[in-house]
């Protein structure tokens, strides 16, 4: 509970008790993140967050006077206007390769192999970004390259939201020799465990650990990949380095706005199948 | 100022300081007239809860929180659900920006944007209250509304001594538009910005909101708009029938003709 009075404090002071002074800058976003994910009546807020009534009337009243929270008809608290404003601005400056190179850099530096980021283009994978490993013979695929889907590991996590119909169709879009026979099975393993274990075609016989990245609206918004050639990247290792891929993921998802639990990173598809 | 709302207020000037342009600590203590501390107080409790992002050597910029915020509050609205896919059809055939927008205090209010991929593209309008007269957006929001309240509008707007034109041209073009059943936006509200909207209705018949596609003038010359016209029209009406609408088959040989 805030004490009341205490913000008429030198200039530069905070008002209130907490250890950080910042407790109604805390409640305040605690107050707007509560009522984006579901529009509430001023009175349950008090409730769901554990603030006392006025204390929460207070800094509702605050937040609806500078636009972040408005009423709706039905006298619901909902997002306003200045939080859209804020959230449009936020998007038009998120930048997914300037989010994603420095922890791609630092995969690539901490494993050896290369490290890639790639999005969809219809049917098809363009390598976006790429950070160079340090083992002497690497993966070199140059960005602007334009794959099918279906051939390469950055493709196939792209792909792991798609249905059977989508993932049929675009099989005959690839090169034959990536056509191999339980591609749909295999691809269903990946999703169950949610990275690509992939295995490219001789001669170079590239070998990759691919996993998607999301945004904000929990859909796939890209896919990273560490690839290298088969002497630096054994089955054992790459069930090593699987869950590194992985946590690279989410931590690029997190800062293009992605949330657990908004979107479960365990992906859905599966349990859609028959 | 009230009691006990002091650091929620300066985070939020700090936020929408760093949503002008990113700053470092010491800019953003100068801009705000704060102390240094208290900046970094601040600042290190939005960081924090993700409100912000400290990038080293180049300093504060918006964080991930603000994205996922703005997802939220649009999957809050039926109408903007039910509206997007559509929307990013749109925004991906034209390539323009692709608006949705209500009525709210009397002006027009962008709930979402699909911004355009040209080279030239328009600045967000996501969030901001526009006029309804002189905006493509606003206008088709008022196609049902009675003439006094058109020249009320027209009057309220005027005030803004920007917008110019008399109403009687501005009454012959409304009701042509009415009509027609999209409207254009020819650079009055801002230079160099032109748009086609169209009203979106829901089951009552009712027009609860409108759509637009925006673009630089170069890209809008008047064969193109009359094509968008009708690609407006289209989506306006699929989102309006998945609102439970039903045209009246009448009107749309009217539109057809028109």
């Amino acid at each position: 509970m805030a004490k009341r009075g205490s913000s008429r404090t030198a200039p530069g002071e905070e008002e209130e008790g907490s250890s950080k002074g910042t407790q109604t800058l805390d409640r305040g976003l605690a107050i707007l993140e509560q009522v984006a994910l579901q529009p509430m009546q001023r009175s349950e807020i008090a409730a769901l967050l554990g603030l006392s009534r006025s204390t929460s009337f207070r800094l509702v009243k605050r937040l609806v006077e500078l636009g972040f929270l408005s009423q709706a008809r039905d006298g619901r608290l909902q997002a306003g206007s200045k939080l859209m404003q804020l959230g449009a601005v936020a998007t038009s400056q998120s930048d997914l390769i300037a989010t994603a190179a420095p922890h791609l850099n630092a995969l690539a530096s901490t494993t050896g192999c290369s490290a890639f980021l790639g999005r969809r283009e219809g049917d098809f994978s363009v390598h976006l970004y790429r950070a160079a490993g340090t083992q002497r013979v690497l993966v070199a695929t140059p960005v602007g390259t334009r794959r099918p889907l279906a051939e390469t590991s950055l493709g196939k996590a792209l792909l792991f939201d798609d249905n059977l119909t989508s993932w049929e169709r675009l099989l005959p879009q690839a090169a034959l020799e990536f056509r191999f026979e339980n591609w749909i099975d295999e691809m269903i393993q990946h999703v169950q465990r949610g990275v690509v274990i992939h295995q490219g075609p001789p001669p170079e016989s590239i070998r990759a650990i691919a996993t998607p990245i999301r945004d904000a609206t929990g859909k796939i918004a890209a896919a990273i990949t560490l690839a290298s050639v088969s002497q630096y990247l054994n089955h054992p290792q790459m069930e090593t380095l699987a869950p590194k891929v992985r946590g690279t993921a989410v931590a690029i998802s997190r800062e293009l706005g992605w949330t657990e639990a908004a979107s479960p990173m365990v992906e859905q598809n599966v349990a859609r199948r028959p | 100022m009230a009691p006990g709302s002091q650091t929620l207020l300066r985070g939020i000037d700090l936020l929408e300081s760093v949503a002008e342009d990113r700053a470092t600590l010491g800019e953003l203590a100068a801009r705000l007239g704060l102390t240094r501390s208290t900046t970094h107080r601040l600042a290190n409790a939005l960081v924090e809860r993700r409100y912000l992002t400290l990038v080293p050597g180049s300093g504060y910029q918006l964080g991930p929180k603000l994205l996922w915020l703005a997802y939220q509050a649009q999957q809050q609205s039926d109408l903007a659900r039910i509206a997007r896919p559509h929307l990013e059809r749109l925004a991906e055939e034209t390539e323009d920006t692709v608006h949705l927008g209500i009525i709210d205090s009397d002006h027009a209010l962008y709930v979402d944007e699909l911004p355009g991929r040209r080279r030239i593209v328009i600045s967000s309008r996501v969030g901001h209250h526009l006029p309804l007269t002189s905006t493509s957006l606003g206008k088709a929001l008022l196609f049902d509304a009675e003439p006094e309240r058109w020249k009320q509008l027209f009057e309220f707007d005027r005030r803004d001594s920007r917008l110019r034109g008399s109403y009687r041209k501005w009454l012959r073009s409304m009701k042509e538009y009415a009509r027609c059943g999209y409207t254009y936006e020819l650079e009055e509200n801002e230079d160099q910005i032109r748009g086609v909207a169209a009203p979106i209705r829901k089951a009552d018949g009712t027009i609860t909101a409108a759509i637009s596609i925006s673009s630089a003038a170069q890209y809008m010359d008047e064969d193109r708009m009359a094509l968008l016209s009708k690609a407006v029209m289209e989506t306006a009406a699929v989102i309006s029938a998945n609102l439970g609408w039903k045209a009246d088959p009448y009107s749309r040989l009217e539109i057809l003709s028109g």
